[in-house]
């Protein structure tokens, strides 16, 4: 007993039972259409005949269910070409000798149609030996052709699965979180903050509690409404206030219809921390950063202008806005973007947009 | 010991002022919000410990440090942890994490009474300098350094096992240095003078100095003539 053979192979399987049963079932059915038609005209209306067409028949059946077997006990399809195919090339000539054998047979026990002597000629078996030989060998392409396609459809649908499993780790690599720079900058300055202004201290624990709690819960989540994030937002730059005292002023203009959009958690927070990382946190005097968001043809437009100018370098655009990049990348492909750009204008002013697909009746589950 | 607290938050600053005031050794001789102010701060007051903040925006810490010709005491602050590693990297004195511990300020100040001295500006204070290849940085006491080789407008400086890649002129750095310590062996090499095992005369009138560890430099006949009026062989 080989190794192979004691593998269980999975079962076999309907579809193969059907395409087999309805394959050799058209063959005969037209055979014996064909005969049905021509035999008043040719003057031979036996039966047997038609016994021989249905015997032939459930020989080349089980014929080439026997081939079937071997393909599948020897993993013929699992080895390299090279030595698949004169195996499969010598079982169709030896199902090929077999049927033609039992033709033979027919030919003289049941239907006597030509004289014996004729049907032991070497050419007339050849011939009949050929015609089953191709008779084979188109069952076999279309066995394989099958196989293929099926073969073909799990490997995309493996494909597909691998690819929507990578897709997720990618999303959770690039999820933004909230910069822990910023989490123990905000704690410093609060235990400062509880001796100076207990009032004031207390409420930025609030803030600080509401922020943390949009950052722990969007955590797994794929979609927020955005005003949702907006208020995150808010308790956000209000930490941020205290840290830049009265250098940072903000503006706020969101349209009512915007904030149900759903956005990816911590996209505008990105832009927002970039917009103070990079702008207002680098003026001595401060500056002023003004947030908008509306719907325009299908599209949530997402604005973060901050005073400042860009460094140039495309380096320095940090890791937070390409990491927010990609996850719209995955999310929506070309459908959304970030740019960053300078504005011109009396004052340098950095202007950073996101745009984001709105879909019609879409809700964050 | 005079402290010059450098953090772009007020707060974060006041908070620590509130922490070093009940050590009565120290004193706050100033506060600074960003790098600049730094710079100035540290050339005019000559604090003896420096308690910076590494992530501040505009020029980093670290940038600060490499701006001067000699290095304070730096105990570095940082709200979180991958810049304290590369802190450690440059052999601060010690690397704070905010908020600060009061018992980990006490160590760390402990550290800086070692270096500065009891009275500061003491015996014990060593003139330091702030290196920088690519993302290692050292802060190194010139007197650990032995020899000082051009590379275009780049130096290499070898010291303790180490020989980083500087960005700066030979000429520049020679200009910091203690004439008395390092002498000008040739237009490409500055050498530290206590270094120097032995001198071996060359057919062109020019000497070949071997240093501690293997090293040899030559020096041209023009300030072989010049090293032997130094040391008056």
């Amino acid at each position: 007993m080989s190794i192979a053979s004691r593998e269980k192979a999975p079962a076999i399987s309907r579809a193969y039972w059907l395409c087999q049963l309805a394959g050799w079932s058209a063959l005969v059915t037209f055979q014996l259409i064909i005969l049905a038609v021509l035999a008043p005209t040719a003057g031979t209306p036996t039966p047997r005949l038609y016994i021989a067409v249905v015997v032939l028949g459930a020989s080349g059946f089980i014929l080439s269910h026997l081939i079937y077997l071997q393909i599948r006990r020897r993993r013929w399809l699992h080895i390299p070409l090279k030595t698949a195919w004169p195996r499969l090339a010598a079982a169709i000539a030896l199902a090929a000798v077999v049927q033609n054998a039992i033709n033979l047979l027919i030919s003289i026990f049941l239907v006597h149609l030509t004289p014996l002597r004729e049907n032991l000629r070497p050419a007339v078996r050849f011939i009949s030996w050929l015609i089953y030989v191709a008779l084979f060998a188109i069952w076999l392409m279309v066995y394989l052709a099958v196989h293929e396609f099926r073969h073909r459809r799990v490997a995309e649908v493996h494909a597909l699965r691998l690819e929507l499993v990578a897709q997720e780790a990618q999303l959770r690599g690039l999820r933004a979180q909230l910069n822990p720079h910023f989490l123990f900058n905000c704690l410093n300055s609060l235990r400062e903050l509880i001796v100076e202004d207990p009032p004031r201290a207390q409420t930025m624990v609030t803030q600080l509690s509401g922020l943390l709690r949009y950052s722990l819960q969007s955590d797994h989540l794929e979609q927020v409404l955005l005003e949702d994030e907006v208020e995150a937002v808010k308790d956000y730059l209000a930490l941020e206030a205290i840290r830049f005292e009265e250098r940072l002023r903000v503006r706020w203009s969101i349209a009512p219809d915007a904030g149900q959009v759903p956005v990816p958690p911590m996209v505008l927070q990105t832009l927002v921390e970039n917009a103070l990382k990079h702008g207002i946190s680098r003026r001595p005097e401060g500056g002023e950063i003004s947030i908008k968001a509306a719907i325009r043809n299908s599209r949530l437009e997402l604005e973060v202008v901050n005073s400042g100018e860009l460094s140039g370098h495309p380096s320095g655009e940090g890791i937070g806005l390409r990491n927010a990049r990609a996850r719209l990348q995955l999310l929506y492909g070309d459908k959304a973007k970030i740019v960053l750009e300078n504005v011109n204008g009396a004052h340098g002013q950095v202007r950073a947009a996101g745009i984001i697909p709105v879909k019609r009746g879409e809700s964050v589950p | 010991m005079k402290a010059l607290l450098v953090d772009d938050e007020r707060l974060a600053r006041s908070g620590l002022r509130r922490l070093l005031n009940s050590h009565d050794d120290v004193t706050v001789v100033g506060e600074a919000a960003n790098a600049d102010e730094a710079l100035a701060q540290i050339r005019r007051l000559d604090p003896d410990v420096v308690f910076l903040d590494v992530e501040m925006p505009g020029r980093s810490g670290l940038e600060l440090l490499e701006d001067l010709e000699e290095v304070p005491a730096v105990i570095f602050t940082t709200a979180f942890q991958e810049y304290a590693v590369r802190a450690f990297e440059v052999s601060a004195l010690d690397y704070l994490l905010k908020p600060i511990a009061a018992d980990r300020l006490d160590e760390a100040l402990d550290k800086a009474r070692k270096i500065v001295g009891p009275k500061g500006a003491g015996p014990g204070r060593k003139q330091r300098v702030f290196l920088r290849e690519g993302e290692r940085c050292w802060i190194v006491a010139v007197e650990e350094i032995r020899v000082l080789e051009s590379e275009g407008n780049y130096t290499r400086v070898y010291f303790a096992g180490n020989r980083p890649l500087i960005y700066k002129s030979l000429n520049a750095l020679e200009a910091t240095l203690d004439p008395t310590t390092f002498f000008r062996a040739s237009r490409s090499h500055i050498v530290n003078l206590r270094d120097i095992q032995s001198l071996e005369p060359q057919a062109e009138g020019g000497l070949v100095a071997s240093l501690t560890g293997g090293l040899k430099i030559g020096i041209s006949r023009r300030q072989a003539r010049k090293l032997r009026e130094v040391m008056s062989l």
